[in-house]
């Protein structure tokens, strides 16, 4: 419903439309993030292969790692092919791009994002090291992450990935008040889970999804 | 009351057959409006002016006949007649939608359809609210398509270093980087590669059905190879190479690469059955002769009209199904008839057939699946006269050109192998089919169709009023300027207002 509502509303305007001053010491701005209107209506949604293509590059995962029904149904070039945008020429003879987005696009959309994250959140968590976006966290025994400057660095990691710009400061504070929000509903592997969810907020947003 | 017995008696005596369906009423508009986007680059159909049920006129077509009918002047016959026509209704808005008919003429919408309306351009009157923006709205904007053709062409962003380095450059250098990374992104896998962008272009031009395939991705019952078509589509969008060569090529072209691998597209030596093609070398025609083309839309019909339909739409855009493109020769000089006798010189079907029909007749020769079962079966029938010649052109030979096709017909249609070769296309009278596909290659509805195509995938999916000069200017120069080089084209392209201002 939410990814549904963002989806009505991204037709209408443009994301990433404010300009941020970034802090060059932080990484971060001093101005909120709004959200300006699209004035040539020429904003276009992210096909299927555009969607697989981004989320490989920006997750460092292969195509066919980021999404698999079932377990096996790859999500991108099968099960959710036609959802996303692409077309199923051979088989169902759709030669054309559908004229609008389908009812089940957000649906498809979140699974395809949630799956994605999950898969790069449990990698990173597994080797820390080694992390792509969540690097060298700490994570406590009973899976907090303590607040310090990977932390910080992780989101920062994560905007300028999917992004390509630095988190504003505001942006940073919502990303903690989402690590608050999981904690409060559930503080058993809040660390992960923050992980996940983080990178979900961002990969399914208007700015990510809409170009 | 005297104007009313006037059409009653107009009617009687016959002056109201003046103002009814007239295909050509279609080609004396577009004469007398050649700069309107109905008509430069495209084809008007007949519910410019009619109904969903011709004669019936819509809302334009009452304004322009009851304007005649007033006027006492006859259906215009030229286009001086039809501007004077068009002259006596200008300044109406026939449709109520809020715009006079020469305003839709002008900007290419309907006059008689009140929900197709011109679009006004969202940043006329657009003012800078002096706010630090990202983007600067409603101009063109370098960083922003940056991005846009690494997203649109290459299929992916660009990282955040890349992006930080090219919004360092000046002006003049993000005018170069931008043309550095577009040729990069038109070399990638995502753009030319086997389901690509350009490769998925193609598919409501060759409409392939995954059961039949033959070879790579095979079906279930395979006995087709399709993606030769596609490859030869490909190679005729890339690196340079005329677009018009999917249609004249006597050539096919082999795919390597992909999965990470540079994708090439490679002419070959054409080369019968060898290349898979089974047409003649010296007949072929490109895509229109291809094994799948023949084999799927002309199939084991004697007179080759879902083909041809199939052809205008994806090489013209033209919709011969919503009446457009109608341009009739003279009946003494294209020999129309009723060649597979189903009615046609019915006034109601020769109303289209007689354009259908002569864009056919230069396909007399060339068979699709017509005596396959004879040739398999060794049975001599009509046209077969003997299996130890097939494949020459006396014989009848399956996907080859064939003189005698049409006498396997001839117990079930007598007379139908008296059909011409010679036909007419676009109102031009051509000897044979290589010369009916220049004429289609070198048509301006082609050169529009082709950049449409482009347009579609990277801007909107319909042209909009106020993107229409940049539309048109476009495609022109993709005829004169680019000659026919897609990726010239798309170099222009992205610097166009539409594509690159937020």
């Amino acid at each position: 419903m939410h990814l549904k509502v963002l989806l009505i509303i991204a037709t209408m305007f443009l994301g990433s439309c404010k300009k941020v001053k970034t802090n060059e010491d932080s990484g971060s701005s001093a101005t909120s993030f709004d959200l300006v209107e699209a004035r040539k209506e020429n904003l276009k949604l992210k096909r299927v292969n555009q969607l697989t293509r981004s989320l490989s590059k920006i997750l460092a995962m292969n195509e066919n790692q980021l999404c698999l029904e079932l377990g096996k149904i790859p999500c991108t070039s099968q099960a959710h092919k036609v959802s996303l945008g692409g077309l199923a020429a051979y088989d169902n003879s759709q030669y054309e791009y559908n004229k609008e987005s389908t009812i089940t696009a957000p649906l498809a959309l979140d699974r395809l994002v949630l799956s994605a994250c999950n898969i790069r959140a449990s990698l990173d968590m597994v080797n820390p090291a080694q992390g792509v976006i969540y690097k060298n966290l700490d994570i406590t025994s009973d899976g907090r992450i303590t607040k310090d400057d990977n932390f910080k660095k992780s989101i920062q990691t994560l905007y300028q990935r999917a992004f390509l710009r630095n988190p504003t400061a505001s942006e940073y504070t919502a990303m903690e008040n989402l690590y608050v929000d999981i904690y409060d509903k559930n503080s058993i592997g809040v660390g992960r889970n923050w992980a996940v969810l983080s990178c979900y907020t961002v990969l399914s947003s208007i700015e990510f999804i809409f170009y | 009351m005297i104007r009313i017995a006037v059409i009653i008696l107009l009617s009687i005596l016959g002056w109201n057959s003046h103002l009814e369906a007239k295909p050509s009423g279609a080609r004396i508009f577009c004469e007398a409006n050649p700069d309107s986007p109905s008509c430069a680059g495209s084809a008007l159909s007949c519910d410019y002016c009619h109904a969903a049920e011709p004669p019936a006129f819509n809302e334009f077509g009452g304004c322009l006949s009851k304007g005649l009918i007033d006027n006492s002047i006859l259906f215009p016959s030229n286009s001086d007649q039809m501007k004077a026509a068009l002259a006596h209704i200008e300044n109406q808005d026939c449709d109520n939608d809020g715009y006079s008919n020469k305003l839709e003429i002008e900007l290419g919408t309907g006059p008689g359809d009140s929900l197709d309306t011109p679009t006004a351009d969202p940043c006329v009157g657009h003012e800078d609210s002096g706010e630090d923006s990202e983007y600067t709205l409603c101009e063109y904007d370098q960083d922003y398509v940056y991005k846009k053709i690494w997203i649109d062409f290459c299929g992916e962003s660009p990282t955040f270093d890349e992006y930080d380095k090219f919004k360092a450059l000046s002006e003049a250098n993000k005018t170069l980087g931008i043309e550095e990374q577009l040729d990069k992104c038109l070399d990638t896998e995502n753009w030319m590669g086997k389901n690509g962008v350009v490769w998925e272009i193609a598919h409501y031009k060759i409409r392939p059905v995954g059961s039949v395939k033959l070879g790579e991705d095979e079906g279930l019952v395979p006995i087709v190879d399709y993606y030769d078509d596609y490859n030869l589509f490909l190679y005729s969008q890339i690196d340079g190479n005329d677009a018009r060569l999917h249609l004249l090529a006597d050539y096919t072209v082999s795919r390597s690469g992909g999965g990470g691998a540079p994708v090439r597209y490679t002419e070959q030596l054409p080369n019968r059955l060898v290349d898979g093609q089974v047409m003649q070398v010296e007949k072929r025609v490109g895509l229109l002769t291809s094994f799948w083309n023949l084999s799927f839309y002309l199939n084991y019909t004697p007179i080759a009209r879902v083909l041809v339909a199939q052809a205008f739409r994806a090489y013209t855009g033209i919709h011969m199904s919503k009446m457009q493109g109608l341009n009739p020769p003279p009946v003494e000089d294209s020999l129309y008839r009723d060649y597979d006798l189903k009615g046609l010189e019915r006034p109601e079907c020769a109303a289209c057939h007689t354009t259908i029909d002569p864009l056919t007749y230069p396909w007399r020769n060339y068979n699709g699946l017509t005596g396959t079962a004879d040739v398999l079966g060794g049975i001599n029938s009509p046209g077969l006269s003997s299996l130890s010649n097939l494949g020459t052109e006396e014989n009848l030979t399956p996907l080859s050109y064939s003189l005698p096709r049409l006498e396997y017909f001839e117990d079930r249609m007598p007379g139908v192998s008296e059909m011409p070769e010679a036909g007419y296309i676009m109102g031009q009278r051509v000897e044979n089919l290589y010369e009916w596909a220049e004429v289609m290659a070198n048509s301006d509805q082609f050169a529009a169709n082709t950049v449409k195509d482009y347009w579609r995938v990277l801007i909107s999916k319909e042209v909009r009023s106020y993107q229409q000069k940049e539309f048109q200017t476009l495609w022109r120069t993709f005829k004169t300027g680019h000659n026919y080089d897609v990726e010239a084209m798309l170099h222009d392209l992205v610097k166009t207002e539409a594509y690159g201002a937020p």
